[in-house]
């Protein structure tokens, strides 16, 4: 019965994870994220951890994908990923794919030992036990792991702010076309805060000589 | 884990600690708006790294082959890492000091750069450090998101923007391959600490699938965090791309970071596994060299060829690993130590010649720099001749022991492959030389040159040489010179680290 319901849930959380993927929508994809958490969160039940499912469910799907929906919104980036930025290189990308695929697939199915490595839990580990192993045998990597949150949160603040400084120098007063490519950014006077005048969307510069198109170049 | 245990974990990593407070430090002033806050900000970063170096040659294991293993296994401090340590705070330090110039020209001067830094540092402690795959990679994810940001950090560039943008996705990438080959490694074995790992794997079925997958997954995800041949796309792009110091921060302490990963894990746990990927691995190595080397060779940005550049010694480097000896891993070290003073000298160079990242870094700024600054040029050529591998320079010892390591082991064929290929790598490097010495400074990047942005329109004859700078390029300078004269010395210290085993 286990195995029924393991293959279940693995089916739609891939399913769901191809979903993210290639739905066109991104609310299509953040929705088919949810689904897959809780695909996964089952997952954890499966395998006697229902502490970690609980904060599956809490922290990925209540509040990760909630954020991510609401930025998808407020931003209203749904027009310009409609636009699809996949080369036509993509047909040889592909295929490389797949032959991977099936070449890992292969050496899985070979394999002696993936019967064995679903073993039931014998009993379902507590909280305490948990928070024991959390805080004694990987207290390092929980603790770098809080630093890297840091990192995140200051690389976040320096990407998004707005520089007053690089808005009065004189080169962008030469170029004022670096700044801003009308058209691409749906509404960006409403929200001068959230949007950074050069953010990662807003193209390249126009004069920036030769050997700066886009695409990995040699 | 008792108040005993705390205490000496404690102990091992305060290295680690202390570079942490003075990121956390550095943050706060960097809120300070102050004139020299800039100023202030590089003491403090250049004094925590030199707290940091004390505390960490103080605890460096006397005798040399003590290894110490502290939070559960995690952590280890042994003279391996001791020594990958003071290199990274070299790499670090030196990065730093060249770093205030080029912020200034580029009207970026923000103290979180120095932030930024630091923490990359302490990505790069603890991935020499770690002693289990777990903390290796949460050490690898600490410096690689500091290193995002930093390459993105000239917002209103594109071009930085863009190497920002790709790094991140295929840092993403690479990491998710890392972590797949982790979890089967955990699956097959049952644990992720590199000494259990060892005794596990020794008695292991070599042609088991899964552990085939296992170990590629791994390797690949650690050659892409290298830029070995088939996962280097990214390198060029993104080196051109990121501000001057940090690209040379990427070719030098990201890498020798990764390399102490590689060696640790590779060397260390799945040497039992040799079998499975020392082929595989002498082929890429192979690979590396020749696209390195052949490529740099159509290059006309001096930071796209310094890129190409750093893939071939990545190549050579690799044929240390595939020498397999205690010789072979001290001869990297070596050159991981030489390589470090000439690109960052090198490094110092194109940042003293930049004028405009619009303008980009054509070779041509180099052209004719012996008649207007004859001691810069002398300076570059010698970084060029070691770099390229010739005689009376450090460069030269560092190809040379790789060499020596590979022939005792009986590699003789890639030897020699790996002669030639030098030999096609210097090439480039003498036409960079001939440019200094043999061209003269016409204004020859009229086309790719900004128009005319005034004053810094042609600024060959006011290249000023700010303090900080002069002592990068003392350091850099010496360092290729001594360890050319003294090879002997330095070949000594990266033996004794060497010769203390990993850790297991």
């Amino acid at each position: 019965m286990e195995r029924e319901f393991f293959l279940l849930l693995a089916t739609v959380a891939t399913g769901s994870g191809f979903l993210v993927v290639v739905a066109k929508d991104p609310i299509h994809s953040a929705l088919a994220l949810v689904a897959c958490f809780v695909q996964i969160a089952a997952l954890f039940i499966l395998l006697g951890a229902p502490f970690l499912a609980v904060i599956q469910i809490f922290v990925y799907v209540g509040a990760v994908m909630v954020l991510f929906l609401f930025v998808i919104m407020m931003l209203n980036v749904r027009q310009e990923a409609l636009t699809r930025f996949i080369p036509s290189g993509a047909i040889a990308a592909f295929v490389v794919t797949l032959v991977l695929a099936v070449e890992m697939g292969l050496l899985l199915s070979w394999s002696s030992d993936l019967h064995q490595l679903m073993a039931p839990a014998a009993e379902p580990p507590s909280v305490n036990a948990l928070s024991l192993a959390l805080f004694q045998d990987y207290l390092l990597p929980f603790e770098v792991a809080s630093v890297i949150l840091l990192v995140a949160l200051v690389g976040a603040v320096i990407l998004a702010r707005d520089d007053e400084k690089a808005d009065a120098s004189p080169r962008r007063a030469l170029h004022p076309a670096q700044g801003r490519v009308p058209g691409r950014v749906a509404t960006p006077d409403t929200m001068p805060d959230i949007l950074p005048d050069n953010g990662p969307d807003t193209g390249r510069e126009p004069d920036n000589g030769p050997g700066t198109s886009g695409g990995m170049r040699r | 884990m008792d108040t005993d245990l705390i205490a000496a974990s404690v102990r091992a990593s305060s290295p680690e600690i202390i570079v942490i407070i003075g990121a956390c430090a550095a943050l706060m002033l960097s809120l300070w708006p102050h004139q020299d806050q800039q100023k202030y900000l590089t003491w403090l970063s250049l004094i925590t790294i030199l707290l940091a170096s004390a505390q960490t040659l103080q605890l460096s294991p006397r005798p040399v082959n003590i290894v110490e293993t502290t939070y559960s296994g995690m952590f280890v401090v042994d003279a391996f890492a001791t020594y990958f340590k003071m290199l990274l705070y070299l790499g670090t330090a030196l990065t730093i000091l060249m770093s205030g110039k080029f912020l200034q020209t580029e009207e970026a001067v923000k103290g979180e750069y120095y932030v930024l830094l630091l923490f990359a540092l302490a990505g790069t402690m603890i991935m020499v450090s770690g002693a289990d795959l777990l903390i290796i990679y949460i050490g690898l994810e600490l410096q690689a998101l500091s290193i995002y940001v930093l390459t993105g950090f000239l917002k209103t560039r594109g071009r930085s923007v863009e190497a920002a943008l790709k790094y991140v996705i295929l840092g993403a990438f690479s990491s998710g391959i890392l972590l797949y080959g982790l979890s089967l490694i955990y699956g097959l074995t049952g644990s992720t600490q590199l000494g259990v790992l060892n005794s596990a794997l020794a008695t292991a079925d070599l042609s088991e699938p899964m552990l085939i997958l296992a170990t590629v997954f791994l390797l690949v995800g650690l050659l892409f965090k290298i830029g070995a041949v088939p996962f280097h796309m990214w390198v060029p792009d993104i080196y051109e791309g990121a501000p001057t110091p940090i690209t040379a921060y990427l070719s030098v302490a990201s890498k020798t970071a990764a390399f102490a990963v590689l060696l640790r894990v590779f060397m260390g746990s799945l040497i039992g596994l040799e079998p499975l990927w020392s082929s595989g691995l002498a082929a890429i190595a192979v690979a590396t060299m020749a696209l390195g080397s052949l490529v740099a060779l159509v290059q006309d940005n001096i930071k796209r060829l310094l890129a190409y550049s750093s893939i071939s010694h990545v190549g050579f480097l690799l044929l240390g690993i595939i020498a397999g000896t205690t010789s072979g891993m001290s001869a990297i070290l070596l050159y991981l130590l030489i390589y470090t003073f000439m690109t960052l000298g090198l490094f110092a160079i194109v940042i003293l010649l930049h004028r405009d990242v619009r303008a980009g870094e054509p070779l041509t700024l180099f052209s004719g720099l012996a008649q207007s600054h004859a001691g810069l040029a002398f300076m570059a050529m010698i970084f060029l001749f070691s770099l390229a591998g010739i005689p009376p320079t450090g460069g030269f010892f560092a190809k040379f022991y790789v060499l020596v390591a590979l022939i005792d082991a009986g590699h003789v064929t890639l030897a020699v492959i790996a002669v030639l290929l030098s030999a096609v790598a210097a090439w480039f490097y003498l036409r960079l030389i001939m440019l200094i010495y043999i061209q003269p400074a016409e204004p020859t990047t009229g086309s790719t040159a900004a128009p005319a942005t005034g004053p810094t329109g042609h600024a060959r004859a006011a290249i000023l040489l700010s303090a900080p700078m002069r002592l990068v390029l003392l350091f850099s300078f010496s360092g290729t010179v001594l360890s050319g004269i003294f090879p002997a010395w330095f070949l000594a210290m990266a033996r004794q680290a060497s010769l203390s085993g990993l850790g297991n």
